[in-house]
This record gives structure tokens, sequence and C-alpha cells, in this order.
């Protein structure tokens, strides 16, 4: 016969309180596990439409002036030493080392050209990468360019030119057609004609020549900062800035919902482990008399200690198996109600360390019970010599 | 025959709030080895302190307690639950089994404390209970058993180690008259073969069965 022996037929004879505790750990280590599970995926999802939505990183040429546009008013000239970039630079975007965090590159050319009404913005684009970029961009009539000689127009610039879908539209020397009309944004985009970038290029006199590149790059597989200083060593001429509002915003959004679900996991298990604190208190004063008798027939007191710690490692194994199991039930179903865009990804670490912590958690809820077990003086336990 | 337990100058004062009680006063008592010694007493005379005391399982207030030539109460409270382990077989008036244990569990309890293998405490449990007349019960749970049967085990427990010393508080207390005989029986057998053993008892019929009584009185040996 072992220690052991005598913890676990200690706790199947008090059925009903080992039960208790178990099944207070199995929910405290279910919720745990349901809310950590769910808030790592629903960030996981968030950083992932974060990361597509709009552009991160913009890649203007290098110039030796300070901007003088604020909020879209432009106080004097700008373009004093102003370069434009070249079209190789895209395959240089290619090349870098996390290549494959970038989802878009949407490379542009920007200028003025006349038209009956007077001078109009015209920016050159890449129409495919452009609406891939900027998702929240739709038509309110018409339809996207099918090829280089159709343009569609922002919002306030179609009002302006006073031009629909299927209208022909005089840009310089060049004759295009209209194809469609984008719902209004409130940017700069709703006073801009957008337009193949090579036909742009032409008509700007701008040839092979690039004013900036957007690009959006999944951060959450790196750092946003890292792939900027990866673009700037292999396009010297360029100014890589990361909109790290962007990034700031995805990450006070997913810092927000992990730091509630740990609260509220945190919490629980907390209850849990009060609940287990009580349960072993409760034991130890039940059994006073037991553990008299043990220390009477020469039991150590690290022989009581740890027949109550084995009984707190059972307790906790039973504990966590069951409410791991329980939580990721409950994380399915969350997941599902919610219906988050998140695969599922078990792994031994997954299932094993709610275990280890639960054994933990009854371990460390147990210590006051054996504190006071150990110290009971056995003549006074047995309260018979 | 060489002594086994000296107690000199035992005194054991009880302090609850205010109250003070003084339940042993200069206690000197000697017991030689294989000696059979009854204590008796009235009620709060404080027989079962002194006992305790022998036990190791209640430090005096004042006072040496030497067993086999050492100081008792010098020694740390691990090793002090050895002393209990190795020197002491508890035999208590209400058996103080481990209920959900069988008997065969309850006996190899010591040598678990003791770190004997499974197979060592089987053989040694086993031929203590043949001993005591058990051996086709020993399976059973304290709850399955007769108070007699429940003593015998209680025995058996505490000769399971060989200890030098059995102290027995009242070990008939529960038993009827054709039961108690039994275990007198018991008790007699084992000091027939050595044992050391002291008993404290109400009944002069149990006292007669010893060498030597020793009567206590208001915390006093009277004799």
């Amino acid at each position: 016969m072992r220690l052991s022996h005598i913890a676990y037929s200690n706790l199947k004879r008090r059925r009903a309180k080992t039960l208790f505790s178990v099944v207070s750990l199995a929910m405290g280590v279910a919720v745990f596990v349901a809310l950590q599970a769910i808030s790592g995926t629903l960030q996981a999802d968030l950083a992932h439409q974060l990361d597509q939505y709009g552009a991160n990183l913009v890649i203007v040429p290098k110039s030796d002036s300070l901007s003088l546009t604020y909020g879209g008013i432009t106080v004097g000239q700008v373009g004093f030493g102003q370069h434009q970039l070249a079209m190789d630079v895209l395959d240089s975007i290619g090349r870098i080392h996390d290549a494959d965090s970038i989802s878009v590159v949407s490379p542009k050319v920007v200028g003025a050209a006349p038209t009956d009404s007077g001078e109009v913005l015209v920016v050159g684009i890449d129409f495919a990468q452009e609406f891939a970029l900027k998702k929240w961009w739709s038509l309110t009539a018409g339809r996207r360019p099918a090829d280089s000689t159709e343009v569609i127009l922002g919002s306030e610039a179609a009002n302006k030119l006073a031009k629909a879908p299927g209208d022909q539209l005089q840009l310089g020397s060049n004759m295009l057609s209209v194809a469609g009309i984008l719902a209004e944004t409130g940017s700069q985009d709703d006073q801009a004609i957008f337009l193949e970038l090579s036909t742009a290029q032409n008509l700007l006199n701008m040839p092979g020549q690039l004013s900036l590149v957007e690009i959006a790059a999944l951060c959450t597989t790196c750092p946003i900062d890292e792939i900027a200083a990866q673009l700037s060593q292999v396009i010297p001429v360029a100014r890589v800035t990361p909109l790290k509002e962007a990034v700031a915003t995805r990450e006070a959004m997913t810092g927000r919902l992990a730091t509630f679900a740990t609260a509220i996991s945190v919490l629980v298990i907390i209850i849990s482990s009060l609940v287990v604190l009580t349960t072993v208190l409760s034991s130890v004063n039940d059994r006073t008399r037991e553990i008299g008798i043990l220390r009477a027939i020469g039991f150590r007191q690290s022989h009581v200690a740890q027949i109550i710690l084995l009984e707190a490692v059972v307790v906790g194994l039973l504990g966590g198996v069951f409410g791991t199991i329980l939580g990721y039930a409950g994380y399915q179903a969350g997941i599902n109600a919610l219906a988050a865009d998140a695969a599922t990804r078990f792994s031994v670490g997954l299932i094993s360390w709610p275990v280890v912590v639960a054994i933990g958690l009854s371990v460390s809820a147990s210590i006051p019970g054996v504190i006071k077990a150990t110290r009971l003086e056995p003549v006074e336990a047995l309260r018979v010599l | 025959m060489s002594i086994l337990v000296k107690a000199e100058r035992i005194s054991k004062v009880y302090q609850t709030g205010a109250v003070t009680t003084t339940a042993l006063r200069g206690i000197n008592l000697s017991v030689a080895k294989g000696e059979y010694l009854s204590i008796m007493g009235p009620s709060g005379s404080g027989k079962s302190t002194l006992l305790s005391i022998i036990g190791g399982l209640c430090q005096p207030t004042q006072g040496v307690l030497e067993v086999d030539g050492f100081n008792v109460y010098e020694l740390p409270t691990e090793k002090l639950a050895d002393y209990r382990r190795e020197y002491i077989g508890f035999v208590f008036q209400q058996f103080q089994l481990i209920p959900y244990l069988t008997a065969l569990e309850n006996v190899m309890l010591p040598l678990v404390a003791a770190g004997r293998t499974g197979r060592e405490q089987q053989a040694a449990a086993i031929e203590v209970l043949e001993k005591v007349g058990l051996i086709n019960k020993i399976d059973r749970l304290p709850s399955q058993l007769s108070g007699g049967e429940q003593e015998r085990v209680a025995i058996a427990r505490a000769i399971v180690n060989k200890p030098p010393i059995i102290l027995a508080d009242e070990p008939t207390g529960a038993l009827d008259s054709q039961t108690t005989e039994e275990i007198l029986e018991l008790l007699a057998q084992l000091h027939a073969e050595g044992q050391t053993i002291i008993v404290i008892t109400h009944n002069p019929l149990v006292a007669a069965r010893a060498d030597r009584v020793v009567r206590i009185i208001d915390g006093m040996i009277a004799d």
C-alpha cells in the first residue's frame, strides 16, 4: 500500500465532495479555455480582416522639401526637388524577405489633366489591385472598367462634370468612356477620375513613372516596421511610411478583447479555486480525527501533506480533463454562434496546458488545508487520550 | 530487567483562556523492559495525559521522559513521529480505525509510514492478523466487523511494526465481558512473548492481569 492508495480511497469515500471540487474546477477551466480560445480566434480573425482593410504602408519618392498640404488644403507649391518612382520598384517590392506577407500592391500616378470644365485630379491605378485594397469602394452606377479606354469617376467629380456611365469624357487629347461612378467615400477619391495606370502615365507625360505605391501587408505574421525597413533597403530612393494608426487601432481592439477575456477567465478561475480551497479545508475539518490517528501511529507531517496534495492532484487532473473537453465544446459553440471565420487548431500543447494549470490551481488551493492538517496536534486531533 | 521508560518530575498544565488546569504534578515512573503495567485512577486524574506523554503525543510542561535512554521531547517534530512509529503501538478505546480502509490496510498503515515495500507490508500484516484470529476477515471494512474484531485489528496494527511498547487506553472499555476476556488473553500472550505493555483502565479485573498497578489521583501517583 502507498500513500496514493490512502488518498484515492478517501476521494472515493467522499464522492459528493470530490465531485463538487472536480465540477467547480472543471467549470472554471472550461470557461477559461473557451474564453481564451474564442478570444484568440477572434483576435486572429479581426487582425486578418483589419490587415486586409486598406493600405498600411505607403511608398513615395524622397523629397527635399516639406509637405505644404494639410487636410486637403495646399498652401504653396509642393514639389521642389520632387522625384518620381520608376516602375521597377514593383519588382523590388516582390524581392523583400517578408514578401509573402504583402497582400496588395497598388501603384499610382497622380496629376492634373484638362477637361472641358477645367483641370481635374487624375489618378492612374491598377483597377484590380485598387479594388482589392479599397474593399469599401462600391459603384453607384455602371461597372468596373473593362479596358484602358474606360474610367470611373468619384461621386463629386461625376456631379461637377455631369457625367454618367456610358458618357464620353475628353481628358487632354484622350477621349475616354465613363464605365462607372463610385459611391461617396468622404475622401479625396470623391473628386478624382480613375483611369488605367499606363493611360494616365501617357496622359500626364510620366511614362514608366509612379507617384506612390500603396501596400497592404498582413502584419499578423510580421511587424509592419520590419516590412517598412526591408522596403527602404531595397528602394533607397523612396520614403516608406508605415501607417501606424491602422496598426495601433488593430492592436487596441484586439488588446481590449484579450484583456476582457483574461479578466473574466481570471475571475472564474479565482472563484473555482476558492471553492476547492473551502472544500479542502472542510475536508480537513471532517478528517481531524483521522489525521490524528495517522499522526499517532507514526505518520510524519510530510506524509499527511503528501496525502492531501495527492488528492488535490487527482481532483485537478479530473477537473482539468473534463474542463478542457467542456471548454473546447463551448469554444466550438461560441465560434459557430459568432460566425467567426476561424479554423480550430488542436494540439497536444493546447489540450495539455489547461490540465497542468488545473492541477496547479488545485494543489495551490489545497495549501491552506495542508498547513492546517500538518499543524494539527495528534493528541488534540484524537480528543481521546 | 533494564528500564525502558523513565519519567522524571513530569508535570502538565493546560491553559484554556483564563482557566488553568493541572493534569499532572511531578510524576516519577519507571517501566522495565517486558513489564506489564496498569495505570488506574478516576476520571480526570491525569492517567490519559500520562499515557499520551509516554506515547510522544503531548509535550509535558515540566520534566523529562526518557525511553530507551534518550530524551523523547528533545526530538524535532518529524523525529517525534518516527519515535511513535518505531517505539509505540497504540491501542485506543474507540479502536480508531480508518473507516474506508480494510482490516488488512488498517494494519499495514504503520508500515506505509515506515516505507516498507508492499510485499513486506502485506506479509507482516497477514502474520499479525492471523495471530489475533482475523485471517478470514482481512478484506472487511471496520463497519463490517464487531467491536471485539475491531479491537483485534487495532491490536494487530499496534504490534505490526514490532514496537518495544504497547500503550492501551481502556482497551476493553467498549467490549462485553466475553470479548474483554479474549482481548486480555491476547495482551497476556503478547506479554508472555516479552512485550512491554502499559494499560490504562478503570476495571480492576483488567488491572489485575498486570505485573504492577499504579494509581493516579489528582495528577500524582498515590502509592
